[in-house]
């Protein structure tokens, strides 16, 4: 069985991960690292023991170049942003949330766009954006006991951004699939 | 002139083409010794190509069979020690350094190296 690129990609961010924390502990965890790898990918085991020797030598950098040989199709990402997109236009009409979604995708958006525009990770951005709209949203109940505190050039700002007569049940399973999403988006869709 | 090609490189990996070609100039002054030892190349190149850059030549150096992989002991002084291991699970746990003295082999005297093919 030969070493797949992307199982060695999983490693080494792993890795990576481990020596953010290390300390003067470095050579020991890139060892630990070493070992734990081999045993869950032992077709790699030379690679493995490479990246081993570049962390104690050098520095792992965290730039990956997609596969050359199997480079994403273009139509793969034209069907998944129309489909993302679909989405987002039909949930935000189910539940009347619209405004909000929108304006808080394009905050999600710009600050996702800093940390992965250069990664070539938009599929995780657009569903980083629309999870946190969607976990943003779920606070409208409570954000409406705000209105009272507010002046009324903010009380009306406000109620253009929430929607008064979600429930807070409703809310509540917003909010955490939002979060989920949100974790989902950054966990596995680097 | 290097007596190993890297040519195959640049023929299957296009994207690595750059890193071939600074492989190639490297190989050029370390050819003699018959093989690649994985500490002078990362120390050397790293300042030139990314860590993923010099995985994926090796790894290519590799699976096209211009050299295969083994393993070496050195000892403290950072001397070679012992003949070429072709895994690492064949290394010994004991070795003997330069003075003949027996020494336990760690991790830290184990260096992977690429064996030029001839």
């Amino acid at each position: 069985m030969t070493c797949s690129e992307e199982d060695l990609r999983k490693a080494k961010r792993d890795l990576i991960r481990r020596l953010q924390h290390a300390g003067d502990q470095r050579l020991d965890v890139a060892a630990n690292w070493q070992k734990k790898w081999s045993k869950i990918l032992p077709e790699c085991v030379d690679s493995l023991f490479l990246i081993e020797e570049i962390a104690r030598i050098s520095f792992l950098t965290i730039e990956e170049r997609p596969p050359a040989t199997a480079p994403k199709p273009a139509w793969h990402n034209a069907v998944f942003g129309v489909g993302i997109f679909g989405l987002f236009i039909v949930g935000s009409h189910m539940i009347r949330l619209h405004q909000i979604f929108l304006v808080v995708a394009l905050a999600a958006v710009l600050v996702a766009n800093y940390l992965d525009f250069w990664r070539d990770a938009w599929p995780r951005l657009v569903v980083f954006s629309l999870s946190t709209s969607i976990a943003v949203s779920g606070l409208s109940p409570w954000t409406v006991q705000l209105q009272g505190h507010l002046g009324e050039w903010g009380s009306h700002t406000l109620s253009f951004f929430i929607n008064p007569d979600q429930s807070e049940p409703f809310s509540a399973f917003l909010i955490v699939t939002g979060l989920v999403g949100a974790w989902c988006s950054h966990k596995f869709m680097r | 002139m290097s007596l190993v090609s890297l040519q195959p490189i640049r023929d299957h990996r296009p994207d690595l083409r750059d890193a071939a070609n600074r492989f190639d100039d490297w190989l050029d002054l370390h050819a003699q010794s018959g093989f690649i030892d994985t500490r002078k190349v990362v120390r050397d190149l790293s300042g030139d190509l990314t860590s993923s850059e010099i995985i994926e030549t090796l790894n290519a150096i590799r699976n096209l069979e211009i050299a295969k992989v083994g393993y070496r002991i050195v000892d403290n002084s950072g001397t070679f020690v012992s003949p070429i291991f072709p895994s690492v699970d064949d290394v010994p746990p004991v070795a003997f350094d330069a003075y003949g003295d027996e020494f336990s082999v760690e991790r830290k005297h184990i260096v992977q190296i690429y064996e030029l093919c001839k």
